[in-house]
């Protein structure tokens, strides 16, 4: 029998879901009332499914410390929930499959342009087009750069540092890509031979379902200091990639559900649902799991630098903006498990966090951030829908104290892809927003339905959560010109 | 195919994220045709895809629940390999050392994106709502959820 789930208010946006059953710490969730009411809503139609059930189950793992927490974009996912963190201690904790899921190190680059938004204007219709035309995007696309079995493997020990090496983008900008473009511990050895065939042609591909690729204006600066140290100011234009590590991830996740599900046993550990199979950290399979993560993460970094690199050749092509002065701000992943140390209970503990639909959002003073960043914490990005605001936050004291450091990464979704595509048109879609200025080039019609603006909760309500909460504070408001849908 | 591109036999369930799949059929071998057809259908218009290619697929499972996501994920992994996608799919299932063998042959052709109407990709088969059981009426019933 399920443990029944109770939900009790403990602040504006703070809920808790108190230990129970074979809970080993009480699940927390940031979020305002209206997500509370979806998150119950969905547990009456299919408990199993719901989000608030993923919060229980993955508070009962072996050596989560804290909470099971969710931020304010929380959704159904499987094993965690979207906009989960759990955070395991290393002796006793374990990694966890389903706390990272298929698409490992999803994450969104942000570039920012020399241009404003009145500069951009009357290029931007030839600027979507010749991006729609040089990102390889959408099901089955093929990058521009194939790689040999070898050279894969460099990527997954080099990361984007690789792919630097063969002409994408330049070495300063490394700095500001989240650890340095190069995740520690990888091996490739790890990785199966089939992940990195079916990654043969996918280097540099932008995938499809939400992932995009936006050219977006800043329409309000929200925390001076922050924007400032990023280089962001008001009217200026940037573009963000959300893409992540492609069939390569795809190929890890599947491979270590099963891998990772005899371990499960191996050790004994009762997992409520296969996706939440583990292995204690330092085990072998821990051990080897987190090194396929980190490569996974290297690929991610790898094809977000090209698909950056690409975007550049466009604007210099179409806008003369010269490539140097198109600069990364930030690269941040949000699916990944890391060893980070956290202050708990006035003790620095090493700590594995997984967040998955969730970015880090290091408060200032963190080693981890760039030189640059360190003052006011690194920057994290939050996707908006093609119709709506997306934001760039940043970290605090006090979401390091509450969520060990971590962020939202979008608006969550609202609407199941088979409600959205019922109640959406793909084509209706995309001249509505023409009509509101918004420009969408895509290669799938029913993509664009299933990722409506109406399909997903308002960016606002779920930004005013986290900053009411105190974990994350708005640094920045952009406005969507251009939208590239994979 | 029905109004909302489910495929005959296929009811896509709903999941916020992700996607359900519900395949049903007079036997396990087709339902799990069924749900391979459930799977394509996201990423490609299944009636514009042509049988002029194929793929043969031998997967194992301790159970049946197991194998349906070696089939599944099996043919992903077959899409990306091969370039081709799939619409039409024939299933074997017999007892095989340690649980059940699947033979299957998948067809379809090489991707076409002005032919096939592009879906979305589907990113991985999850364990999540997964079950392959027999309804009273005797027909199977082949479900679970992917990632897309």
């Amino acid at each position: 029998m399920a443990t029944s789930l109770t939900l009790e208010r403990v602040a504006s946006s703070e809920w808790l879901v108190p230990q129970s059953g074979g809970m080993r710490v009480p699940g927390r969730i940031f979020a305002d009332e209206e997500t509370i009411a979806q998150l119950e809503a969905e547990v009456a139609v299919r408990d199993g499914w719901s989000a608030l059930r993923q919060v229980v189950n993955v508070a009962g793992l072996p050596g989560i410390v804290g909470a099971s927490l969710a931020l304010p974009d929380v959704h159904p996912g499987y094993g965690f929930p979207i906009g989960g963190v759990g955070a395991f201690d290393i002796e006793q904790g374990v990694a966890v499959v389903g706390g990272v899921g298929f698409d490992i190190n999803c994450g969104v680059r942000m570039l920012a342009t020399p241009l404003s938004r009145e500069e951009i204007e009357p290029d931007l219709e030839r600027l979507g087009e010749d991006l729609y035309d040089t990102v390889p995007a959408g099901l089955g696309s093929k990058g521009k750069l194939r790689l040999s079995i070898a050279e894969i493997d460099r990527v997954l020990y080099e990361g984007a540092a690789y792919v630097v090496e063969r002409g994408f983008g330049s070495v300063e900008e490394l700095a500001f890509v989240e650890e340095g473009g190069r995740m520690e511990g990888s091996d490739a050895g790890a990785v199966s031979e089939r992940a990195k065939q079916r990654q043969f042609g996918q280097v540099g591909t932008l995938g499809s379902g939400n992932h995009y690729l936006e050219v977006q204006c800043v329409e309000k600066v929200l925390d001076d200091e922050a924007a400032a140290a990023y280089g962001l100011e008001l009217g200026q234009v940037v573009v963000s990639i959300h893409t992540g590590s492609r069939a390569l991830g795809h190929q890890i996740g599947q491979d270590y559900l099963k891998e990772m599900a005899t371990a499960s046993t191996k050790y004994g550990i009762p997992v409520p649902e296969r996706e939440l199979v583990c292995a204690p950290i330092e085990s072998p399979e821990g051990k080897r799991y987190l090194s396929a993560v980190a490569c996974g993460s290297n690929c991610a970094f790898a094809n977000r630098q090209v698909i950056a690199h690409l975007v550049r050749l466009s604007l210099a092509r179409v806008c003369g903006a010269a490539e140097a002065d198109v600069r990364t701000i930030y690269d941040i992943g949000h699916n990944n498990a890391k060893i980070e140390e956290h202050v708990v209970e006035g003790k620095t503990r090493r700590l594995l966090v997984h967040r998955k639909g969730a970015t880090r959002a290091f408060g200032p003073g963190r080693p981890e951030s760039p030189e640059a960043y360190r003052d006011a914490g690194h920057p994290t990005f939050v996707g908006g829908t093609m119709g709506t605001a997306s934001y760039v936050m940043r970290g605090t004291e006090v979401g390091m104290k509450r969520v060990f450091g971590s962020g939202i990464h979008g608006a969550g979704r609202a609407l199941s892809r088979k409600k959205a595509a019922k109640r959406f048109w793909g084509e209706t879609v995309i001249s509505d927003l023409a009509s509101s200025g918004i420009r969408v080039w895509a290669h799938s019609q029913r993509g664009v339905a299933e990722e409506a603006p109406g399909a997903y909760k308002d960016v606002e309500q779920v930004v005013a959560a986290a900053e009411a909460a105190g974990i994350n504070r708005a640094v920045v408001r952009l406005h969507p010109m251009a939208v590239v849908k994979g | 195919m029905n109004v909302r591109g489910e495929p005959t036999g296929v009811e896509y369930l709903d999941h916020t994220a992700d996607v359900g799949i519900r395949a049903c059929g007079s036997s396990v071998e087709a339902s799990f045709e069924r749900a391979a057809a459930g799977l394509f259908a996201l990423m490609v218009r299944l009636d514009a895809v042509k049988a002029t290619a194929s793929r043969a697929v031998v997967c194992r499972g301790e159970t049946l629940d197991d194998l349906l996501v070696e089939w599944l994920s099996e043919l992903l992994a077959q899409k990306d390999l091969s370039g081709l996608v799939f619409g039409r799919f024939e299933v074997e299932i017999g007892r095989g050392r340690d649980g059940h063998e699947l033979r299957g042959i998948a067809r379809g052709e090489a991707l076409d994106p002005s032919r096939h109407a592009l879906g979305i990709e589907v990113k991985g088969i999850s364990y999540l709502g997964l079950s392959v059981s027999r309804a009273e009426d005797g027909a199977w019933i082949a479900e679970c959820v992917v990632d897309v």
